[in-house]
């Protein structure tokens, strides 16, 4: 039997700072995946890369006092080597800046554009007159007109938790140099995200892989009424928009990073000599495209990334599964940098081997809802899981057969009872965790595995193997 | 099985099993071969014996030895070679010892140490030793710190830090 393709993707991290825990859930669990296909005969591509561009990376290269680019090439060699050390099995991680990424996208969206989607329209945005940009939202401050916050940001009021936006702000002022803003007309190119609401509504509906948390999302977000999203920003930090009259715009970033799969996969194979075989990915029926993602991604890989794929009229495969995670909190507390909450993936790894986390971020992993990290789950899971079932288990077997047996498989002898129920068991559990994977329930798989250690040790005890060859 | 979760630990098992590095997933349940020949296996995890709170002490210390210290803001600080001239106990502590220091200013700077477990003062008294000179000043037991000396500690030992040679007092570490 052939099997079909499968292309795997996690998200494209931001790479302003390096990656926590949460952060890094998607790309583990992809990586689990890409892993378990490959061992099953498939023909696996394993892709993703750092989001270089955006506000956040902008925010946080003016506060370093570095270019943006300075600012993630940076980031981008820390994270590849870190990934490398957490054994992430990547076939290509690349970035948005690079030149296959950036040709594709632009060609994408003029074709999107050729099709009839995309439309201009005029609105009043923030303009500073001494930096001469365009002020992101996020990038003006002031007081906030609800709570009286005076370092109230233009998109969201950190104190009171409203979002506003900078016409809202009193006393509103540049949050790179402190002047005060003007308002100017500016031109925005707009994706006709409408006109899709019922072949998403259909796609999403007829898909038996999305988990229920990423379904309801969307078909609540399709229900409230699509509307069309704004494709550009005024700054200079991106992909170039593609349009006509768009010189000094650039598109945003959900326009191009969900796209950075398709150009991944072009790339991988470009620089493997064979130029045209990411169309079996993308195109052959039999191919599947898998996203792995946090739950804040869900729009833009169940709505924005299929209508754009749509928009191109080329029959594009659409993700055949967006496997979602909920949060996970570290001792009850959200992880944030500034606040020194949580665990970085840096830091963790000068604590503990890769598999100790790998293990306890998988037993943990937030499908249905958020989990929580503690030190207390986390000592369970490498003293009780790891090291005293599975650990023991492997270790005690296999000294056993090298003191007794002078390392050599012994030939077996007579079944008996507990010998049946234990070969039962067995097949048992590994048709489980094959079903669980199948159906990307990595925190059952990954829970069953140590079960069986449990049974195993349970079967050597129950045996005492030693006692009747002394 | 273990493959997709925990690589490292798979690779290492399948060297003890005397297993080859690619194995379908189909062969997780294959019973190994009579008379196949496996290595010596050393245990697979190690325990940790810390409490949580010790391990959220390790993480804070892993944070901090991560922090990347520009080269700007290290030179701010002002780091100097001191000669300690006077010492005296600090009344009502056991630990604290009061430094006079000339470096190589005007007027000599005071600093407080808790140094008295390990040095008697007799020892210290026309030693030259590494100061910090530009750090906000700190009052200790009621007397004002003014420049702090640098020592070098590993569990219950502690010893200061001196030049390999005399030199001027005031003379800049860099
Ligand atoms: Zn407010
Ligand atoms: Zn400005």
């Amino acid at each position: 039997m052939k099997l079909g393709k499968i292309l795997v993707t996690s998200a494209w991290p931001y790479i302003q700072h390096v990656l926590h825990l949460g952060n890094l859930l998607p790309i583990l669990s992809a990586d689990v995946m890409a892993r378990y296909y490959r061992l099953k005969g498939h023909e696996v591509l394993f892709v993703s890369g750092s989001d270089v561009h955006g506000t956040p990376v902008e925010v946080e290269a003016v506060k370093q006092g570095v270019s943006p680019k300075e600012l993630t090439d940076k980031n981008h060699e820390l994270v590849v080597e870190l990934f490398k050390k957490w054994a992430i099995s990547f076939d290509n991680y690349t970035t948005t800046e690079s030149p296959v990424h950036k040709e594709f996208v632009m060609d994408f969206h003029r074709k999107v554009a050729e099709n009839g989607y995309v439309f201009t329209q005029e609105s009043e945005l923030p303009y500073c007159p001494n930096c001469k940009r365009f002020l992101p939202d996020r990038f003006v401050e002031g007081e906030c007109p609800y709570c009286g916050y005076k370092g109230a940001r233009g998109d969201q009021c950190e104190q009171c938790g409203r979002l506003l936006d900078p016409t809202k702000l009193i006393d509103a002022r540049c949050s790179i140099c402190g002047a005060s803003p003007l308002f100017r007309r500016t031109v925005h190119w707009y994706f006709d995200l409408p006109r899709f609401s019922d072949q998403l509504r259909e796609y999403i509906t007829n898909n038996k892989q999305f988990p229920d948390n990423a379904r309801n999302f969307s078909l609540r977000f399709i229900k409230e009424g699509l509307k069309p999203r704004p494709m550009t920003r005024d700054s200079d930090w991106g992909i170039p928009a593609p349009f006509e009259g768009a010189e000094g715009k650039t598109l945003y970033v959900w326009f191009e990073n969900v796209l950075g799969y398709v150009s991944a996969t072009i790339e991988y194979f470009k620089t493997h000599g064979d130029p045209d075989r990411w169309k079996e990915y993308w195109f052959d029926k039999d191919s599947k495209v898998l996203c792995f993602i946090g739950k804040d991604n869900i729009p833009f890989h169940t709505i924005i990334f299929p209508a754009l794929l749509l928009a191109t009229h080329e029959g594009y495969n659409l993700p055949w599964n967006v496997s979602t995670n909920e949060w996970l909190n570290f001792e009850g507390q959200k992880s944030s940098k500034s606040r020194k909450i949580g665990i970085w993936i840096d830091e963790a790894l000068e604590m503990f081997p890769a598999d100790y986390w790998r293990y306890t971020l998988m037993a943990n992993r937030p499908e249905t809802s958020d989990t929580n990290f503690t030190w207390k789950i986390f000592l369970e899971k490498i003293n009780s899981d790891l090291n005293d079932t599975l650990g023991n288990f492997i270790h005690r077997t296999l000294t056993f057969i090298n003191n007794y047996y002078d390392g050599k498989i012994p030939k077996p002898e007579k079944l008996d009872d507990i010998d049946r129920k234990m070969l039962d068991a067995i097949s048992e559990y590994f048709k489980e965790i094959d079903e669980n994977l199948s159906y990307f329930h990595i925190q059952a798989a990954t829970r069953k595995v140590i079960e069986l250690a449990r049974e195993g040790n349970r079967y050597l005890n129950e045996k005492k193997p030693w006692k009747t060859i002394v | 099985m273990l493959e997709p979760f925990i690589p490292f630990t798979a690779k290492r098992i399948r060297k003890y099993l005397n297993l080859p590095a690619k194995l379908p997933w189909e062969d997780a349940v294959e019973p190994l071969k009579e008379g196949h020949k496996i290595k010596a296996a050393k245990p697979i995890f190690e325990k940790i014996n810390l409490s949580e709170e010790k391990l959220q002490e390790m993480l804070e210390e892993v944070r901090s030895s991560m922090q990347k210290v520009s080269f700007k803001e290290f030179s701010k600080i002002d780091l100097r070679v001191g000669k300690i001239i006077n010492v005296e106990r600090v009344p009502g502590s056991k630990n604290l010892l009061k430094l006079t220091i000339d470096i190589g200013a005007a007027n000599p700077k005071t600093a407080v140490a808790g140094i008295a477990k390990y040095y008697k003062p007799e020892e210290l008294l026309n030693r030259q030793i590494a100061v910090v000179v530009n750090l906000e000043p700190r009052k200790i037991f009621g007397i004002e710190s003014e420049v702090m000396i640098l020592a070098a500690q590993h569990g219950d030992n502690v010893v200061f830090i001196q030049p390999e040679k005399p030199i001027a007092p005031g003379s800049k570490i860099r």
